[in-house]
């Protein structure tokens, strides 16, 4: 274990080894993913692949780790200021990025050992769950959003794992057809969604803790699922109560429901 | 570079049936079925069945842990061909750590190897020996050395991602 990971050593006698050799991708580089991308360069994952399609605008800056405003007005693409941190924190990383539609580079994200979704829709969040159990590989979703509660801005937030065999996001719950159908009716009348750079930082470092307990195995805990909520007014982290009433195994993916579709 | 996923509760099954004691045979074999993708960086094959050879299906010889007839075989042909499934051999060695091949299991998998790709050819279909704990997998094709390849990574996945080689 080299001299920068030895404050982390307690992952034990293999993490290096085990962060170093993985794949994870970024789906969505902007206040989450951007966060996200920083800390998973500060634990040593050695490969990450990166998808987005967008470019930097002044209305990110508020929130997306590493842009500057020299980047938007050079309207930098986000995965390119992605993998210029990334590899300012850890050089020897291999950092591929694809400033594109995830599903127009899906084969690439096959290669990913994790995926993790900074997606701003529910039905975008359904199209990469559904692609990348095909794929037997984990899912992490975070997001937040805000609501009016007694006129009052009411932050929430969510980080969900999805793992193949394990309940997923509508066995938790987290995917409804009447949410799918409320969020199809507002298409394109939502605008841009209240978004700020502290609750996306605590959903980013909640989810980059799953990625190392997934791939170290360091508190020997045997988990399927994880479904936190986030009260970001009150700064409290809860277990969600569906993840007690989700079945233990999937009831909408087959274990043998594996691969590219046969069309 | 060439990657082998599959669930956890699949490695279990694996282990659960491959330890269990034969009437006469030193081991036991199965065949793990496999999807096939193409990613970047090569192949990565997904692991979705297990199909266990059954007791009757052995043969009495004692040069080898284990010996099926050509019934078996055709099991494993006929996955192949009918799933166009990557099809593994799969054997256990009873230890802890990184298994390999023995010279035996070199072999015999030369002999095996053509019988899928010759049903099946537009996959790769392989070799895994399992440890307690590790695995080690080789893969033949039309498109490799006739020797084989390393598979370079298999992970599991379940209760966290084990790699297990």
């Amino acid at each position: 274990m080299t001299d920068q990971y030895t404050r982390q050593s307690f992952l034990g006698s293999k993490s290096a080894e085990l962060l170093q050799n993985a794949t994870i991708a970024i789906v969505g580089l902007g206040g989450g993913g951007s966060h996200v991308a920083q800390q998973l360069a500060h634990v040593g994952i050695g490969r990450v692949l990166l998808f987005d399609p967008d470019r930097l605008e002044l209305s990110n800056l508020n929130r997306l780790i590493g842009g500057t405003a020299a980047d938007v007005g050079a309207r930098a693409e986000k995965v390119e200021i992605a993998r210029r941190m990334f590899v300012a924190i850890n050089p020897a990383a291999e950092v591929h990025t694809y400033a594109v539609q995830w599903q127009l580079a899906a084969d690439a994200l096959r290669e990913a050992d994790v995926v993790i979704s900074c997606l701003d829709s529910y039905a975008a969040r359904q199209d990469l769950e559904v692609s990348v159990r095909r794929f037997l590989t984990p899912l992490i979703d975070i997001g937040m959003d805000v609501h009016l509660v007694n006129e009052q801005p009411h932050m929430t937030g969510q980080v969900i794992l999805s793992v193949p065999g394990g309940p997923c996001f509508r066995c938790l719950g987290f995917l409804t057809d009447e949410n799918l159908r409320q969020e199809a009716e507002l298409y394109g009348a939502a605008g841009g969604r209240p978004q700020v750079v502290w609750s996306n930082g605590v959903l980013a470092s909640v989810a980059v803790g799953l990625v190392v307990e997934l791939l170290t195995g360091w508190q020997r805990r045997r988990f399927r699922a994880e479904y936190l909520h986030f009260d970001a007014n009150e700064h409290v982290i809860t277990h969600s109560p569906r993840l007690e009433y989700a079945p233990k195994q999937c009831t909408h993916f087959a274990a043998d429901f594996v691969g590219e579709p046969v069309l | 570079m060439i990657r082998l996923r599959m669930l956890t509760t699949l490695v279990e099954a694996m282990r659960a049936d491959l330890r269990r004691p034969h009437p006469f045979a030193y081991e036991r074999i199965g065949f793990l079925c496999c999807k096939q993708s193409r990613v970047p960086s090569g192949y990565l094959l997904l692991g979705y069945r297990y199909v266990a050879i059954e007791d009757d299906r052995y043969l009495r010889d004692k040069s080898v842990g284990a010996r099926f007839d050509a019934t078996a075989i055709r099991t494993g042909m006929q996955l192949a061909l009918t799933e166009e499934a990557s099809v593994f051999h799969v054997h256990i060695h009873e230890h802890a750590g990184l298994p390999r091949m023995s010279r035996v299991d070199a072999r015999e998998m030369q002999q095996l190897m053509p019988c899928f790709v010759n049903v099946c050819p537009e996959r790769l279909h392989g070799a895994l020996v399992m440890s307690v704990d590790q695995a080690y997998a080789r893969v033949w094709g039309t498109a490799l050395d006739t020797s084989g390849v390393d598979v370079s990574r298999i992970t599991s996945v379940g209760d966290g991602i084990k790699v297990l080689s």
